[in-house]
């Protein structure tokens, strides 16, 4: 079993996974996009309260519970790196911080265009779920800009590393915040099979097809891009030469 | 959209950009990589390179570039 852990350490081994594997999650995201996007924009009935608004929230929904996994997946790569000094962890750690920004900023601009109809307000600052996603959002620019700070060496691998396990603590607030707080964003719905309100099945099943299509989304750019970083650092070996002379 | 036209394409507008953006990005990336790397192998002149090299992590004279 340590034979299999230590081969994902191998960024050769890792590219030529990935080449196998990318066509299948490539053509497995695009279905469950198109599938998700058209459903939401075209079928999802007018919610008896939110109207159409409620196809923002098909939207808000998948991309705001797919944010919440950049910290974990940070922090157990970056556990990795510290602990077993992988190279490989290091490299989807650097990876995963730009498209968790990304996702963070999109759950903020989401939801507040939602807000600005539903609750009547673009932003409210007492609002506990509102200011940690917020707050995760400037932890992921945290995390990008040490990297940067510190010339992408082994010293920054290391601190992000620790600063990707302690930004998971912020992750624990943002998931309980709205059952321990009673401020503005309502806590999570309970799967309810009414119809014709945002706790139906109408609702919440091309939410979950979005939601499978965000995370397959996520494992092609992370898989790109780590790629990428694998041709940067490897640059100097015959196999990355050999794939430059022949592409 | 009964009168909420504007905030749900704003919402999907966005959408699409955040999709095709963090697409596109390493697309590119990828083709400046093989750019550079191809233009620095033509400038050595050389085509042997190093086996594969170690798992360890990358020390501070690496070509490990910042984003």
């Amino acid at each position: 079993m340590w034979q299999w852990f230590h081969k994902w350490g191998s960024p050769k081994w890792f590219y030529e996974l990935s080449s196998r594997w990318l066509p299948w999650l490539i053509t497995a995201m695009v279905i469950f996009l198109s599938v998700g996007v058209v459903w939401a924009l075209l079928y999802v009935p007018p919610d008896y309260q939110q109207g159409y608004t409620s196809r923002i929230l098909v939207v808000h929904v998948a991309v705001a519970g797919t944010s919440l996994a950049f910290f974990p997946i940070m922090a157990v790569a970056g556990t990795i790196t510290l602990v077993w000094k992988m190279k490989m962890a290091d490299m989807v750690a650097k990876t995963v911080a730009p498209l968790g920004a990304w996702f963070s900023a999109l759950t903020l601009a989401s939801g507040s265009i939602w807000g600005s109809v539903m609750w009547g307000t673009w932003w409210e600052w007492s609002d506990s779920r509102l200011t940690s996603m917020l707050f995760q959002f400037f932890l992921l620019i945290s995390v990008i800009s040490l990297r940067s700070a510190l010339n992408d060496s082994e010293t920054a691998a290391k601190a992000c590393a620790v600063l990707s396990i302690v930004g998971c603590i912020n992750v624990v607030i943002i998931k309980f915040s709205v059952e321990w707080w009673n401020t503005l964003h309502q806590p999570s719905s309970s799967l309810n099979i009414e119809s014709g309100a945002v706790n139906g099945l109408e609702f919440w099943l091309p939410t979950l097809i979005m939601i499978i299509a965000m995370y397959l989304f996520v494992a092609v750019i992370v898989m790109l891009s780590t790629r990428n970083e694998i041709l940067q650092r490897e640059g100097r070996s015959q196999w990355v030469q050999d794939l430059a002379n022949n592409s | 959209m009964g009168g909420y036209a504007f905030n749900v394409w704003t919402v999907y507008l966005l959408f699409a950009i955040f999709l095709s953006v963090n697409l596109m990005s390493p697309i590119r990336k990828r083709k400046q990589i093989m750019r550079d790397l191809r233009r620095r192998m033509a400038m050595s002149g050389s085509s042997t390179g190093s086996p594969e090299t170690s798992n360890d992590l990358p020390g501070s004279g690496t070509m490990g570039e910042t984003q």
